[in-house]
């Protein structure tokens, strides 16, 4: 059974794989951000086309959509152990495919969220794209990712939408989750994280937690891109782990891109509990 | 309705395709159209759209047809549907499928691309987006003759035989920025299959009709600039994990099986792993890069 590591893209994902993986893996030091594909990506090429027997390459964009919740049942099936899965897919249908995720299939999902505020500005940094475009772009039903068929992409066409719909499709699903916000995970890591490590049913022993926790700060994350770089680094980008902070969108964001942000997600952004008014303190 | 000739065998085709000769009466391989079943009762290893036993594989791509591959005969049956396109139902027989024959009669399939140099064959292998392909193209603009794009066959061999290559298909399956890195337009050539991306590209007078014996297979990884031999295992398993049949690892691993096939061509070529940094600006300091490793190598 998988267990799904789900996010809008820019909003944690990385930071929880590279602490599942330590804690995991409970060594002396921490584990390479080169070696977090351990914990593979759902629309990995490589492998859906091992699921398949056949190469996604020669499958048009709507084939793959309707054969990948046949995949992860394959996957899910097969596995020997727990399989910890990355996704940043939207739970909704894509014309006539079902959504990505079978819940036969899922042990449940840990969904970070983040103000999409600051994961406006991160997306545009990691997209090399002005913000005005990317906010567009969360905005969008349609936004998605390797829609591209004009070069080889190693992942398959991810459907992400907006932010609001990605946040819902998840929350709103039937499969067990655990619901953590990136905030939280800054604020009070060491308890955030032990909240993930319990729902995933991996070790809760304190020291191993702390240990995890510390080996995958962001600061070590960020040192070990600058000293050997990292494979899942955008091209169009400097560096994948830029600043790690909350609230960074107030200096960055003018006000007509805050209005429209909150325009466009304010009724959901209260729900998670993040302010829609720039009077408030809190990120 | 007619034979194509490709890795050294007469296929016998129920549809006409371009560069078909007329039919002959002693095809190696038979396509034919009939009814497939839906699963394998004695299937070892399954997959969502693949199935194999110890003797046949089964292919079932939805909205074009299953495809049966029997090792035991020299026959592949096709099971379209109604509303499959033709050049779909080609595109997977052409691919797995054939591969999948080949695989059943004993040859080493891998994933790799392969090219003529200094009258003998050389292979890179690579997961997909390593660039075999491209780098394939590439050569043949530079005058090189190519043998294959996509899947190399080593034909079945014994210990005292060198391992060789037949020629496989006359075109190459590009991404349309790859073609654009060639100099063409992407406009200029069909798809290999609608809304799939991947264009097909005549290799026209670059093509290699001879099978050349085996020299090198070179492996393709990205990062800064090395060629190591692989020696022992690490070779092996290095083939092994470029093989068609490696997901089937079930029936692969029998006695005669195509993991003994590797271990036994490992003993007869080298294996080299090339880490390049992938750049197109690069592409003269590749090739000289390459050059002095052919010339250690083959």
């Amino acid at each position: 059974m998988i267990f799904w590591i789900a996010s809008y893209p820019k909003s944690g994902n990385t930071w929880c794989r590279a602490f599942i993986m330590n804690l995991l893996a409970d060594g002396n030091a921490p584990v390479d951000i080169n070696a977090l594909n351990t914990i593979p990506s759902a629309a990995s090429r490589e492998l859906i086309d091992a699921a398949l027997g056949i190469a996604s390459c020669d499958l048009a964009l709507n084939e793959i959509d309707r054969l990948r919740p046949q995949v992860y049942r394959h996957i899910a099936a097969t596995a020997s152990k727990m399989t910890f899965m990355k996704i940043h897919d939207a739970l909704t249908h894509a014309g006539d495919a079902p959504p990505p995720v079978p819940i036969q299939a899922t042990s449940g999902a840990i969904y970070i969220v983040r103000n999409p505020l600051d994961v406006a500005v991160s997306l545009a940094h990691h997209e090399g794209r002005p913000i005005d475009l990317i906010i567009e772009d969360i905005g969008s039903d349609d936004y998605g990712i390797g829609r591209d068929l004009h070069t080889f992409y190693p992942l398959v066409r991810q459907r992400i939408g907006s932010w609001s719909a990605h946040v819902e499709s998840w929350l709103d699903s039937p499969l067990e989750k655990c619901l953590v916000r990136y905030e939280d995970l800054l604020a009070r890591p060491t308890e955030s994280f032990l909240r993930i490590a319990r729902f995933s049913g991996l070790s809760d022993e304190p020291a191993r937690v702390k240990r995890a926790v510390r080996f995958s700060r962001f600061d070590e994350l960020k040192a070990q891109e600058q000293d050997h770089g990292f494979a899942e680094k955008s091209p169009r980008s400097n560096r994948f782990f830029r600043e790690g902070k909350a609230g960074g969108w107030k200096n960055v964001l003018t006000d007509a891109q805050f209005e429209r942000i909150v325009r466009d997600h304010g009724r959901v952004m209260e729900r998670l509990g993040y302010p829609i008014t720039t009077d408030e303190t809190s990120p | 309705m007619g034979t194509y000739r490709v890795y050294g065998l007469d296929i016998a085709l129920p549809f006409s395709t371009p560069r078909c000769a007329p039919e002959c009466e002693n095809p190696d391989v038979s396509v034919v159209y009939g009814p497939v079943p839906s699963s394998l009762d004695d299937a070892v290893s399954k997959a969502v759209c693949c199935q194999v036993s110890a003797t046949c594989t089964l292919f079932e791509v939805e909205g074009t047809a299953r495809y049966l591959v029997d090792g035991r005969t020299a026959e592949i049956t096709i099971d379209r549907e109604a509303s499959a396109r033709d050049d779909d139902v080609e595109a997977f027989l052409w691919g797995p499928v054939l591969a999948a024959w080949m695989y059943h009669h004993g040859h080493v399939v891998l994933h790799a691309s392969s090219i003529e140099v200094n009258g003998r064959a050389v292979a890179f292998a690579g997961k997909p987006g390593s660039g075999k392909s491209t780098l394939a193209a590439l050569f043949a603009k530079r005058g090189f003759r190519v043998l294959a794009d996509d899947y190399c066959v080593v034909k079945q061999f014994s210990e005292h035989q060198t391992p060789v290559v037949p020629p496989a298909f006359p075109y190459f399956k590009l991404w349309p920025d790859a073609v654009e890195i060639l100099g063409r337009s992407p406009g200029e050539f069909a798809p290999v299959r609608t809304n799939t991306g991947r264009i097909r590209v005549p290799m026209n007078d670059h093509f290699c009709s001879e099978t050349l014996p085996l020299a090198c297979i070179f492996e393709l990884e990205n990062g800064p600039w090395n060629a190591t031999p692989l020696e022992g295992h690490a070779r092996v398993f290095a083939q092994i994990r470029h093989t068609f049949h490696a997901p089937f690892q079930q029936v692969a691993l029998g006695k005669d099986g195509p993991f003994a096939q590797c271990a036994r061509l490992s003993g007869h070529t080298p294996l080299v792993r090339l880490t390049t940094p992938r750049k197109v600006e690069m592409a003269d300091e590749l090739f000289s890069f390459l050059d002095r490793a052919f010339e250690a190598y083959t």
